[in-house]
């Protein structure tokens, strides 16, 4: 549903997106992870034809953004960085005015708004003007307009920004439907635990490159290397010392406990609690230690020339 | 539904969200529930000053021209409403949300400008129709249908001016606050333009405002055109801050004027013979107007007669003081007076078109041609053939001349069809540095030094070959 191709793009001399390939599928759901001014949004104002490609090549719902722009901004749905909404109109009125935009004769249009902003939990609010909202109630209002004509595609830039729990639970919940109901959802977020938890694929974006895409899962393999573990023990396990397996290393001890990285954990682990308990120690757990995201983030940003701030 | 009714729902849409906005309704409510009856009692004072001393066609004329300034006043507000409209929603990002939508630029652009205009043309007719009735109550002056129609015409054409323009101006700044102060630029003309129609309908020249308002609705259409052509999603969304890159923009302009050139010959041969060809469309125009003056020349010389006898030739030749008078001139500081002076006028003629897409530098560089045959027609009154007038006075340093303002005209012209037309991609700014790298190139390769060699054959050869030619 998303295909981008070499896409370059260039303000005079800055170089804001710089040959990225990117492949969403029918379904899926894509979180372009990266800090302030990593070129996601530019991104997505290419992706929804409003800049065009310096160079390469980008296809949305299967039209191409540069020659068929307005197929392209018709079959998706946007949520901009900046909500952007009107501030002296009704919530109603708002999603109305963009209906209309889009092209949505009145009685869907009627059908549309009730229905969703029943789903987003704003009916109670609908006559009010928008200029009264809580920062929260804005951005699902905004979500609200982005999904109103019901596209295939959705571009999300920073969907649960300045939510409180509740309702960015709400809004993750609802990108979990979407991606149930076959839509293609691109996230761009620069929260770590947000891109994990609703992504199939993360694309990693620093200046305007993608240094890594793929799932949570490979992406930690690939960067993090073996899985690291460890093994609690009921008392001080002081003086023990690390066996000789192979593909074993990294063994560190801290007065209960041990920690290390073995490449092939189904022969290890086993060898490793024998081990222990012929020591004499006694095992009180032996756990997988999960490293985050933000792991594998930083490290990704190191193999590519240095940490964000 | 059709895009027009789409673009014009959109657009109530938009005017009735401004109506919510005190700061917009406020002024519009003075400007038509309460300045028309300040205007009207101010006039009524007027009136019956001027009535005192018997001037009552004094004050049938102050009559229609208060009712332009009530008219006016309103529709100053359009260039306020434009900038909110356009960079307001720029700088509040509301802008973006549209730009996703599946509206053309155009379609966006045309409802913008109707929701714009709307409000501020509709307090200009409240206003001036309460001002007119309360003339008619209080003076029992009915204006003329004709009058009444140049009038509103008058605000009409005025309003899609400052709008267009506030338009232009608003797409390439970031933040209300740079568009109002350049609005400036707007406002400060049409104060002179008001003073102007003043100074003319108070001598009931109404002819003339006629040719006002289609100057202002030519004028308008270029600024329409120029905001269509610049109203795209690249150009509103590229911009993130008012700032001038100059170290860019200079390099912009370089490489338009050096292009790929290595040394001067090189430039002279590839860079400067491309730019010809480039501008070869407006040295045409520009030619076919050199012609047009030459032809206005005639006719203006035929409304407005020179008398023969002040053209002091005794047989249509030269006296003995005339000699003498051309012969001083025959100097090398002549000739830098007359580049110099040349020179003047060309960048006058350059500065003045950059500024209004051509136009009145076009005029400006055209008044020469226009004088010279203006002029002609006296002399050959008084017995001069043409080709002795020509031969002695114009084409020695003509033959230089003529062409070099022929390719100035040119790039000129270039210049304000880069504005209005631009290359696809490229932006307001952009557009203007290239064609400006156009226009140096041509003053600096071809006009300078045409104008050097004509102002030395008019300073060392035109005043002997006349002297010459008009000595028998």
């Amino acid at each position: 549903m998303i295909r981008v191709e070499d896409l370059v793009k260039k303000f005079e001399d800055f170089v804001a997106v710089d040959t990225i390939n990117l492949d969403v599928g029918e379904g899926e759901v894509l979180a372009l992870l990266g800090p302030n001014g990593a070129g996601k949004t530019t991104t997505v104002r290419m992706l929804t034809s409003v800049l065009k490609p310096t160079s390469g090549k980008a296809y949305v719902a299967g039209f191409d953004v540069e020659s068929d722009p307005k197929a392209v901004r018709s079959s998706v749905g946007v949520l901009t960085e900046s909500h952007g909404l009107y501030h002296r109109m009704k919530a109603e009125e708002y999603l109305a005015f963009f209906g209309q935009l889009y092209g949505m004769d009145q009685d869907r249009l009627t059908k549309r708004i009730a229905a969703i902003l029943e789903k987003f939990a704003l009916v109670r609010f609908s006559q009010r003007r928008v200029g009264e909202y809580s920062k929260g109630m804005r951005q699902k209002l905004a979500l609200a307009r982005a999904m109103l004509h019901d596209p295939k595609v959705l571009l999300l830039d920073e969907p649960t920004s300045a939510m409180d729990p509740e309702s960015a639970r709400l809004v993750r919940n609802m990108i979990r439907d979407l991606r149930s109901e076959e839509r293609t959802v691109l996230i761009c977020t620069h929260n770590l635990a947000e891109a994990e938890e609703l992504a199939d694929r993360i694309a990693i974006i620093r200046e305007g490159i993608i240094i890594e895409n793929g799932t949570s899962t490979t992406l930690r393999e690939k960067l993090l290397g073996s899985p690291k573990f460890e093994i609690q023990f009921i008392g001080n396990a002081n003086g023990i010392l690390p066996p000789d397996f192979p593909g074993f290393r990294d063994f560190a001890l801290n007065e209960n406990k041990v920690t290390y990285v073995c490449d092939d954990p189904v022969s290890v682990n086993p060898a490793m609690v024998r081990y222990m308990m012929d020591a004499g120690l006694d095992i009180l757990r032996v756990q997988e230690v999960r490293q985050s995201l933000e792991e594998v983030y930083l490290e990704a940003v190191a193999n590519h020339g240095g940490r964000d701030e | 539904m059709s895009k027009f009714r789409l673009v014009f729902a959109i657009a109530m849409r938009e005017v009735k969200d401004q109506f919510r906005d005190w700061r917009i309704t406020s002024p519009i409510i003075f400007l038509t529930g309460v300045f028309p009856f300040l205007v009207g009692y101010v006039s009524g004072e007027v009136v019956d000053f001027v009535r005192g001393y018997d001037a009552n066609i004094i004050a049938e004329h102050l009559i229609p021209f208060f009712m332009l300034v009530v008219g006016f006043f309103p529709v100053t507000i359009s260039l306020v409403i434009a900038s909110e409209s356009f960079v307001g929603e720029k700088e509040r990002r509301s802008i973006e949300p549209l730009l996703t939508s599946p509206l053309e630029d155009w379609e966006l652009y045309l409802w913008k400008l109707a929701a714009v205009m709307a409000p501020p043309l509709l307090g200009a007719f409240i206003g001036m129709t309460v001002y007119m009735l309360m003339v008619v109550d209080t003076f029992g002056i009915v204006m003329d249908v004709p009058l009444l129609l140049l009038a509103v015409c008058l605000t009409i054409s005025q309003a899609f001016v400052m709008v267009s323009a506030a338009v232009v101006i608003s797409v390439f700044s970031t933040t209300v606050r740079s568009a109002n102060l350049l609005s400036s630029f707007i406002v400060v003309p049409m104060a002179f333009l008001i003073q102007w129609e003043a100074v003319t309908m108070f001598w009931g020249d109404y002819l003339d405002l006629w040719w006002i308002v289609l100057g202002l609705v030519v004028l308008s259409i270029l600024f329409t055109r120029l905001g269509v052509s610049h109203f795209n999603r690249e150009e509103l969304l590229s911009q993130e801050f008012d700032s001038l890159n100059l170290r860019w923009l200079a390099g912009l302009f370089w490489e338009s004027f050096k292009g790929g050139a290595q040394t001067i010959g090189d430039w002279y041969r590839k860079e400067l013979a491309s730019a010809v060809k480039q501008i070869s469309r407006s040295i045409l125009v520009m030619s076919g107007l050199f012609i047009g003056a030459w032809i206005l020349g005639i006719i203006l010389a035929g409304i407005f007669e020179v008398p023969v006898e002040w053209v002091q030739l005794e047989d249509g030749r030269f006296g003995f003081g005339q000699e003498q008078q051309l012969l001083a001139l025959v100097s090398g500081e002549t000739i830098t007076m007359l580049w110099f002076h040349n020179l003047r006028a060309m960048m006058l003629g350059s500065a003045a078109g950059i500024l209004t897409f051509g136009v009145l530098g076009v005029l400006i560089l055209l008044l020469p041609m226009a004088i010279i045959s203006y002029l002609m027609q006296p002399m050959m009154a008084a017995g001069v053939p043409a080709w002795k007038f020509l031969l002695g006075l114009v084409i020695p340093h003509g033959l230089f001349e003529i062409p070099a303002i022929i390719l100035l005209g040119g790039a000129v012209l270039h210049v304000g069809v880069s504005l209005v037309t631009p290359n696809k991609g490229e932006s307001i700014l952009d557009g203007l540095v290239r064609s400006l790298g156009v226009w140096a190139k041509i003053m600096i390769g071809l006009v300078l030094p045409l104008m050097l060699i004509a102002a030395t054959f008019e300073a060392l050869v035109t005043p002997r070959l006349a002297v010459w030619l008009f000595s028998f």
